[in-house]
């Protein structure tokens, strides 16, 4: 039988993930046997399965091409997620996680040979440690492997979002790698730069990247030791530097959108029943929210016990979104930074590495309030083409329509010509019947929103 | 023959003697030097931290053995 290797799975020679009759594994290598032995027997594996901060794993008997290597399946994750989606406190809690379990690894005798930002995936708002193979033997004397990995995975890009602009967050899906550090050092402000933290791990360590260029790390080192008391300093340094960065309170658009818009008390909560109402008749069990805004909504679908993916294209928002399930320990939402209108593409190598939005699982049912006139309107899309994008990843829909005499959608057409003739709610009544059937229609009251319940036609 | 031996020996050594390494991560020359480098450093500041960290311990315990006993002596 072949196994179906995993696109993403090719770089460690420890093992390689594959996915066998829909469930995911991992295949561990004879060369890193021993080392995984170590981290089940030493003590490791517990104290981090306890905190939270492993991803649990069976051993599981499962017999390929007659070898006995052993063969692991973790604890499936909802919705795999990739970094340039996060929101700031997203990356900074899983920068911080990483140096808690390389901490704790040194504590039972290993480190991390790697400190990719795509090792960590979120479960119930809560950064949790993916690939059980990245901890290998601590060696006394040597210097971590991963340093470089982890400013360029952590530190740059939370610098860069902190100290020069949040959206820079998004360079992360070109640099699959991290974000280069001269690159980092260049964009930084001086004020920044300055920043003990920064100028030691980015800024200097990006001139030292270019001084030893070339450079034999035997001849250069000259049998010079990393101690283990300097190696603790070097993750205690990394740990205060990324717990200093902070986000500047920043007000967009969207973040005050519930505070100035134009609902009413009795709008809004006929809204909050509405949708309770259509969410519960459909009870899907995983629910993309798109336009979630800080989540209102995508709480009425999680606290039913929904697997709730709260996208929005708006950065702060999302960052709300997180801080606030924090906060309040809430389950069930996945908020992400996801532009409908150009969402995370496949890239990496062939680009197969990292899945775009659409090769992840589709949902069982979509909600989209307030959102179609921003598509329609806002970006020129054809509500018939509208209708088509939506059959084409859920069989049900909550949608809403927002008409032009909405102050919303007169603001988005205050300053340009209405070319939309046919953005009527007859038109989009029209349009999306061609692949969905109108379950429920509600008019909200004292607005000119109607919210719709669809099932997909069978075709 | 010698020579011989000596190659021989050679060539089984390297056979033999490495095992496979499994650090797949090329750590950038730049990066592994610059820890050599601010290897000093690292240790020092983490030396001076862990010192004040141990002295704000013991205030701290202090303070909240101190706050322990008010509320006791409150309750009594």
């Amino acid at each position: 039988m072949k196994i179906a290797k995993l696109p993403s799975s090719y770089k460690d020679p420890s093992g390689f993930v594959f996915q066998h009759q829909g469930k995911i594994f991992r295949q561990i290598n004879e060369g890193y046997e021993d080392t995984y032995k170590h981290l089940m027997t030493s003590g490791l594996y517990k104290k981090l399965i306890d905190t939270n901060t492993l991803i649990p794993h069976t051993e599981v008997d499962l017999k390929f091409n007659k070898t006995s290597k052993t063969i692991i399946e973790p604890k499936p994750i909802p919705f795999i997620s990739y970094p340039y989606e996060w929101s700031f406190s997203q990356l900074k809690d899983a920068a911080l996680l990483t140096l808690f379990v390389q901490k704790t690894a040194l504590s039972f005798g290993m480190s991390l040979k790697d400190a990719s930002a795509f090792n960590i995936q979120f479960i119930d708002g809560k950064p949790i440690f993916i690939d059980t193979l990245s901890f290998e033997m601590y060696k006394e004397g040597k210097p971590w492997i991963a340093y470089k990995q982890f400013c360029e995975h952590f530190l740059a890009p939370l610098a860069l979002m902190a100290h020069t602009d949040f959206r820079l967050q998004k360079l992360f899906s070109s640099y699959l790698n991290g974000i280069p550090l001269d690159l980092a050092a260049k964009l930084l402000p001086l004020q920044a730069k300055v920043r003990p933290a920064n100028f030691l791990h980015i800024f200097l360590h990006a001139r030292s990247q270019k001084t030893f260029i070339d450079e034999s790390v035997e001849k250069k080192s000259k049998g010079q030791r990393f101690t283990k008391h300097s190696f603790l300093g070097l993750v205690d340094s990394l740990e205060s530097s990324i717990q200093h960065i902070k986000l500047p309170i920043a007000k967009t658009v969207w973040s005050s959108y519930y505070n100035d818009n134009n609902y009413q008390d009795a709008t809004f909560n006929k809204k909050k029943d509405v949708v309770t109402e259509y969410v519960k008749k459909v009870s899907p069990k995983t629910l993309w929210d798109m336009g979630a805004n800080t989540g209102v909504f995508s709480r009425i679908a999680a606290k039913l016990g929904v697997f709730t993916v709260a996208m929005d294209s708006d950065f702060i928002v999302v960052e709300q979104n997180y801080l606030e399930m924090k906060k309040q320990n809430e389950k069930n939402i996945l908020p992400l930074w996801i532009d409908i209108t150009n969402p995370s593409a496949s890239i990496g190598f062939a680009a197969q590495e990292r899945d775009s939005l659409f090769k992840r699982p589709l949902p069982d049912a979509i909600l989209a309030l307030a959102l179609i006139h921003h598509l329609a309107i806002g970006h020129n899309i054809p509500l018939a083409t509208l209708a088509e994008f939506f059959a084409q990843m859920t069989n049900w829909l909550i949608i809403e329509f927002v008409s032009k005499e909405d102050s919303q959608v007169k603001r988005l057409l205050q300053n340009r010509e209405d070319i939309f003739p046919n953005y009527t709610k007859e038109s989009f009544k029209k349009e999306f019947s061609t692949f969905f059937v109108a379950k429920n229609e509600t008019l909200l009251p004292n607005s000119h929103r109607t919210l719709y319940l669809m099932q997909k036609r069978k075709s | 023959m010698k020579t011989k031996i000596f190659l021989y020996g050679l060539v089984l050594f390297f056979v033999l003697a490495p095992k496979p390494t499994y650090a797949y991560l090329d750590p950038g020359t730049g990066s592994y030097l610059f820890q050599l480098v601010i290897a000093g450093l690292l240790g020092g500041l983490f030396f001076i931290k862990t010192i004040i960290r141990k002295i704000k311990g013991i205030f701290k315990r202090d303070s909240s053995r101190k706050a322990a006993t008010t509320e006791n002596d409150e309750n009594s």
